[in-house]
Parts: C-alpha cells; sequence; structure tokens
C-alpha cells in the first residue's frame, strides 16, 4: 500500500512544485498519475522513491515512512524512471545483478527471474552487452527486469511505455496486471491516456501541484473517453 | 565565425561561475554563486602560493650555483609534459564520446568549426593551467633574479602560446589511439596499455643517454637544460626567447602550433565519422551465459565503483597523479641508489630524508591520489539509481572510500617494504610506517569524498568536467598538498604524527556520519 500525506514540496523556496497532496493506493491498485508536463508528476514520483527531500507531510510505503524509515520502506519498492540512465560502464546483466543483490536476492531466484524477464521483454541475448551500446528500449527493458527481479510490493514508474516496441508494451501492460492480481500496488505517470484508460482502476489527475482529481475509472470515463473527461476536468480548473 | 563563437560561449558558461552569479533567480541564490566563485579563487590562490613557494626553494638553491635559469625550463617543460599526457587521456571523452555529439551533428555547423570549438575548449583548461603554474614561477623568479620589461613581455605572451603545441599534440595522439582502438572488444583497456606504454617509451628515449653524470658537474646547468630538452624538445628556444629575446624561436612557437592545427584538423576531419560510427557499434557477445552472483551489498557496490574507475582510463589517470609520481620514484630509487641521487642532484640530505621521513614523502603522493573527491559527481544522471535503492548512504561512501583506500594503500606499503629493504630500517619502523601510510591512505579517501559532498556537479556533458576541472578535485588536491607538505616540514615523531592521522581521521568520519548523510539527502 501506498500512502502521501500531506505531501509538499517546494523548490528554492519561492516555487510549490507540489502543493498539500493526498492520495492513498491499495493492495492491488493500478494507479494512474496524469496531468500536464510540469505539473509535479516527476516530482512527486522522486519523492515516492526516496531521491528528493520534501518540506512537508509525509509518504508511506507498506506503512513503512520513507522519510524517517528510509531503508525498510525502499525495500518494498521499485522505482523506473521517465529517463533510464544506467551505469554506461557495466553490461546489462552486470547491472541487473547489482540492483538484486541491493534487495538480497537469492541467487536461484534471481536466476529464474531474470531469465522469465529476459524472455519476456526479448533481450536475454543482448544482456552480456555493455549498456552503452543499448538503444534507449533496451535500456528501457533493463531498468524495467531490475526493478521486477526483487519482486516488489509496491511499483512506481515514470512513463514506463516510452521507448518500448508494442509487443513489449503488451508484455509490460499483462505482467503489471498480473503483479496487481498478486497484491502488488502500481503507479505510473503517463500521458497516453488510451493506456491509462484500458489498464488502471484508479486515476489521480494533477495540475499546477494540486490534486483536481482522484478516483475509480469507470467514475470518471462513464459514458465518454478519459481523454474528453480529462479535457472537462481541466476546463473546470481553469474557469 | 559567429556559429563557433556562439559553440565556445555556451561552453564556458559550464566552466565561468560568473554565468550563474548573473542568471541566479534570488538574492541569496546570487550571494551563494559569488561565495562559491570567491572560494574557488582562494583555492587556486593557495594552489598557486605552493608552486611560488617550491618555485623560490628551487630558485635559491639554483642561484648559488649561478644556474637560475633552469628554474624557467624545468617548469615550462614540466608544465607542457603535464599538459600533453593529461590531455592524451582526455581526447577519446571529449571529441568523441561526448553526450553533445548527437545534437551538434544534427545542426547545421560544419565539422572543421565543431572540432575547433573542442579543441579551443582544451585549450582554455590548459592554459588556465599553465597560469597556474607559470605566474607564480615569474613571481618567484623575478623577485630573486633582476630582469628587464622585455622579459616580463615575452614571459606572458608565451604563457599563451605554451599550452597550445601540447594541447595539438595530444589531440592528434589520442583521435589516433581512439581511431585504432575501436577494432578492439576491450576499447578502453586498450587505450590505457597504449597510452601507458608510450609514456613510458617516452620517458625511456628522453632519459636514455641523459649526460647527466659526475664529470659534467661543472656544467651542471647544462646538463639540466639537456635533459629537459630531451624530455621536452622546444624547453631550449623557451629559454634562448626569454633571456636572449631571440626572435626565431618566437616564430617557431607562432608557426608550429598553426601547421600543428592545420595537421590536426585535416587527419581529424578524415577520421571523425569513421570513429564516432565503430563507437556506436553494437558488440555482440558470442555464446553468451547467463550468470549471476550471490554478492552482498557492501561488494556488489565495490565492485560497481571499481568497475566505474577502470572503465575510464582518464580517470585513472587523472585521479591517480600521485600513485604514477610514487612508482616513478620508487623505479629511479631502485635503478638509481639514493646515494647518486644525492650526489647527482647536489641534495646532500636526500639520503637522509628517505631514511626518516619515507613514510611522509610516501604519504605526500598518496595525498595527491584521489578518486573519491569525483566519484559523487560521477553519479550524474545516474545519481536515481544509488538514491533508491535500499542501501545506508554510509555503505555507499564506504564502497567509494574503499577503492581509493586500496588502491593507494597496497602501492604504498610495497613502496615502504622496499624503502624498508634498501635501508635495513628495521620491523618497528616498518609497523610505524605501515600505520602512517594507511592512515594517509584512509584520510585522503574520506576528504574527498566530503569534499564532493560538499561541492558536487552532476550536469556534466563529459565527465572531463569533473574528473579534471571541478572544484571538489582542485580542492581536495590542494588540501592534500597542504597536509602532506605540513607533516613533511614539521619535525614531528612518527607516532606523534600517528595519533595526529588518527584523530583528524575520527573527526572526518563522524562528520561524514553526521554531516555527510546529510548533504547526500539534499542532492
Amino acid at each position: 500500500m501506498l500512502k502521501i500525506v500531506n505531501f509538499t514540496k517546494k523548490y528554492n523556496k519561492n516555487f510549490t512544485a507540489v502543493d498539500n497532496l493526498n492520495l492513498e493506493i491499495n493492495d492491488g491498485d493500478i494507479y494512474a498519475f496524469v496531468g500536464h508536463n510540469g505539473a509535479g508528476k516527476t516530482t512527486t514520483i522522486k519523492a515516492i522513491a526516496g531521491i528528493i527531500n520534501f518540506d512537508e507531510g509525509d509518504i508511506f510505503i507498506n506503512n513503512k515512512s520513507i522519510k524517517h524509515d528510509a531503508l525498510k520502506a525502499k525495500m518494498d519498492l521499485a522505482y523506473i524512471p521517465d529517463n533510464p540512465d544506467l551505469y554506461e560502464h557495466l553490461k546489462g546483466i552486470d547491472y541487473i545483478d547489482f540492483i538484486a543483490s541491493m534487495y538480497n536476492v537469492d541467487v536461484n531466484r534471481k536466476k529464474e527471474l531474470i531469465e522469465k524477464y529476459a524472455d519476456m521483454f526479448e533481450i536475454k541475448e543482448n544482456l552480456g552487452d555493455e549498456i552503452s551500446s543499448y538503444s534507449h528500449g533496451m535500456r528501457q527493458k533493463i531498468a524495467l527486469i531490475a526493478a521486477l527481479v526483487h519482486e516488489p510490493k509496491v511499483l512506481i514508474l515514470d512513463e514506463p511505455f516510452v521507448g518500448l516496441d508494442p509487443v513489449c508494451t503488451h508484455h509490460l501492460k499483462e505482467e503489471m496486471h498480473r503483479l496487481a492480481q498478486n497484491g502488488c500496488t502500481i503507479f505510473f505517470s503517463t500521458h497516453v491516456l488510451d493506456v491509462a484508460e484500458k489498464l488502471c482502476n484508479k486515476i489521480a489527475i494533477i495540475k499546477k501541484g494540486k490534486l483536481i482529481y482522484q478516483g475509480l475509472m469507470e467514475e470518471v470515463t462513464k459514458n465518454k473517453s478519459l481523454e474528453e473527461s480529462f479535457m472537462e476536468i481541466e476546463n473546470e480548473q481553469t474557469i | 565565425m559567429n556559429k563557433l563563437f556562439k559553440l565556445l560561449s555556451l561552453n564556458m558558461r559550464d566552466y565561468l561561475n560568473f554565468y550563474k552569479i548573473l542568471n541566479a533567480p534570488s538574492f541569496s541564490s546570487k550571494c551563494q554563486e559569488l561565495f562559491k566563485f570567491i572560494f574557488i579563487i582562494l583555492v587556486y590562490c593557495i594552489f598557486g602560493f605552493f608552486i611560488y613557494m617550491f618555485a623560490k626553494l628551487l630558485l635559491e638553491t639554483l642561484i648559488t650555483l649561478k644556474i637560475e635559469y633552469v628554474c624557467l625550463g624545468i617548469f615550462f617543460a614540466l608544465s607542457n609534459i603535464i599538459i600533453l599526457i593529461s590531455s592524451c587521456f582526455l581526447i577519446d571523452g571529449l571529441f568523441y564520446n561526448s553526450k553533445d555529439y548527437d545534437i551538434l551533428n544534427s545542426l547545421p555547423i560544419s565539422k572543421n568549426i565543431i572540432i575547433t570549438s573542442k579543441m579551443l575548449n582544451l585549450y582554455f583548461s590548459n592554459l588556465l593551467f599553465t597560469i597556474l603554474i607559470m605566474v607564480p614561477v615569474l613571481i618567484a623568479y623575478t623577485s630573486l633574479v633582476s630582469v628587464n620589461i622585455s622579459f616580463y613581455i615575452l614571459y606572458i605572451i608565451t604563457i599563451f602560446i605554451i599550452p597550445l603545441i601540447p594541447t595539438i599534440i595530444s589531440i592528434i595522439i589520442g583521435s589516433l589511439i581512439t581511431f585504432i582502438s575501436t577494432r578492439f572488444q576491450a576499447k578502453k583497456l586498450f587505450q590505457f596499455i597504449i597510452m601507458s606504454i608510450s609514456i613510458v617509451i617516452y620517458f625511456y628515449f628522453s632519459f636514455k643517454n641523459s649526460s647527466l653524470n659526475e664529470i659534467q658537474l661543472a656544467e651542471l646547468g647544462q646538463s639540466f637544460l639537456n635533459m629537459f630538452n630531451k624530455i621536452y624538445p622546444l624547453t631550449n628556444n623557451y629559454l634562448d626567447l626569454l633571456l636572449n629575446h631571440n626572435l626565431k624561436s618566437l616564430l617557431i612557437f607562432i608557426i608550429l602550433p598553426i601547421i600543428l592545427y592545420i595537421i590536426t584538423t585535416v587527419i581529424i576531419s578524415s577520421i571523425y565519422k569513421n570513429i564516432i560510427s565503430k563507437i556506436g557499434e553494437r558488440k555482440k557477445h558470442k555464446n553468451y551465459t547467463l550468470k549471476v552472483t550471490n554478492n552482498k551489498q557492501f561488494i556488489s557496490l565495490f565492485k560497481k565503483e571499481l568497475k566505474r574507475l577502470l572503465s575510464s582510463p582518464m580517470y585513472i589517470f587523472n585521479s591517480l597523479y600521485g600513485l604514477i609520481l610514487l612508482i616513478l620514484g620508487i623505479v629511479i630509487i631502485l635503478f638509481m641508489s639514493p646515494e647518486k641521487i644525492a650526489t647527482l642532484t647536489g641534495f646532500t640530505e636526500f639520503v637522509n630524508l628517505i631514511k626518516d621521513k619515507n613514510a611522509l614523502l610516501i604519504g605526500l603522493t598518496l595525498l595527491l591520489s584521489c578518486t573519491t573527491s569525483s566519484s559523487i559527481s560521477l553519479e550524474g544522471k545516474n545519481l536515481w539509481i544509488v538514491k533508491s535503492i535500499p542501501v545506508d548512504p554510509l555503505k555507499i561512501f564506504f564502497s567509494k572510500i574503499n577503492v581509493n583506500f586500496w588502491i593507494t594503500f597496497i602501492p604504498g606499503v610495497i613502496s615502504i617494504f622496499i624503502i624498508n629493504y634498501l635501508f635495513k630500517l628495521g620491523i618497528g619502523n616498518l609497523l610505524l610506517n605501515i600505520l602512517i601510510i594507511s592512515n594517509y591512505a584512509f584520510l585522503v579517501s574520506i576528504l574527498g569524498l566530503i569534499i564532493n559532498l560538499h561541492f558536487p556537479y552532476f550536469d556534466w556533458k563529459n565527465e572531463v568536467r569533473v574528473i579534471k576541472q571541478s572544484l571538489a578535485v582542485f580542492l581536495s588536491l590542494t588540501c592534500g598538498l597542504a597536509i602532506g607538505l605540513v607533516f613533511l616540514l614539521c619535525n614531528l615523531k612518527l607516532e606523534l604524527i600517528i595519533i595526529i592521522l588518527l584523530f583528524i581521521n575520527i573527526i572526518l568520519f563522524l562528520y561524514l556520519k553526521y554531516v555527510g548523510v546529510k548533504l547526500w539527502s539534499k542532492l
């Protein structure tokens, strides 16, 4: 479970990137986080992952505070950034192995899961190559495998489908469904509203750092597409 | 020309703090940037002061031998050699593996302009280094030797010309090595090996048949100059220009860079795209089998740090200057006894210095070897990885510290054993010296890391920016030099030095634990 309580993040003391955000994402939820460029999505996601400090509020991952009990909270969490900048001097397999060892994954389980996900994302034969030689999509696949190999209870993704080929996009969606059915909490940002509509059971919309809508996907898309609903909610807020 | 200036000014913004001062969003951040700028100037001044003191000490000895002009030749040759060798290691990263390559090549800018802008960037950073060395030498020289106004004019002109030649030669050598290395699987390793071999061959032929022996002591000045002229063949021309105002030598310094520049642009233009496309080629490992390890967190972090260091010849060379000095020194002592060195140099105290203060001398070289001072900045865009993993920041710090510690400690201890064997200093002395070395190795590692935590820089396009030109690296080098010289020059007992070092290390550890972790969380 992921719980965001009164989360506020300011930059340079005079710019509020996210203002008093409250969200609760339960086990088994696939939650879409939608908004304009610069609305505060990546800031929120980075704060959840423990990458940036924040001024007010707290974030709980399975009831463990990322602020006060960061190591335990991070143990349950996997994060995939929008731009997978990985260690270029390592081979793909070395990177996955490195991340897995940070989460103390058993060696046999590690091997089993790497094989499974490398097959799924069709990158097995490139695992021995240096990351510096990978394309954007291949890096994204390595980041995904590294995130999934330690079987996280909470999965945080920032624009996960950017750069992925259609086959892998399909496999990732299926895997997200499977993980959610097994109780994993999934929270991801996206600009692709069609994907969010089909994949997620809940949605939150953020605008200029403030949460303007949250609720069930079926409620927001009653009789219309998510795109239409999104535009309506956005316009209401502008007025 | 306009495009070249725009490219240059864009790159200069990255180096010069006053752009940040002018563009800071608020008054407090303007003050912060101004403070940083003043601090950088202060660190440069301290470093310059060390050079001044060293040049003055050297000059005082040379004046008694009436060969004071040798000082100019020595610093000229040394600054050229350092620029030449260190720049060779930068060419691959700066010219061919730069992150701005794609965007620059997609713009309607000619190849020559891109190459020239990169060349000038390297020249400006080498010019800063030259100013830092040659200006304190000028102050020291003119305070002890009377010179006329034309000396000043020519000296200042040559400061701008000095870095041109080694910069251009390094670009030619570095480009050719990069070009050849693209044909190899382990191209970085190949580059490092070939450059190291080239340096060894270069010095071997420079020193070979150097006529510095006891018979010629009466002509010591000329013998020294001959030696330095072999190391860097323009040394005699430089002195000829400064002391005799020979305009022929000035012409050499003006024409040579122009010819070299033309050769460089012709060579690089013809191999540029070839190198870039070869670098971009994806090399597949045949018959790949999946292998995973059972490493614990710390071992994995340590291996990752070690691989990062070994993946970049430039990182190795530019972070481990001191170790290279140490290895050279030990080899010279092994092949030429300390007594012979003392006789040849006229420095009679050399034998006693090696006997009594070998650990402090070796320690000084270790203090100039620091990989940690750029290790935080080098995380760059990968910072999200180490910040999102469930690992105590102290464990991450110690993985970085350990890499530097073992890399400096092992050669340090081997050197202590060699000197102990040569002088038969006894087991008690050996143990004391090992304790000193271990404290020095830990000190430089933790100090570099703390400095980098205070002065990180993540928005680099090329790792040259943090490995060679960052404030953290420079500050760490200056602090290391200051600490090493203080212990070397103060006549303290070894036991007392160990206690002081231990105390400093404990303080630094506590600082890292309580302040360093907070700094890390703010990154």
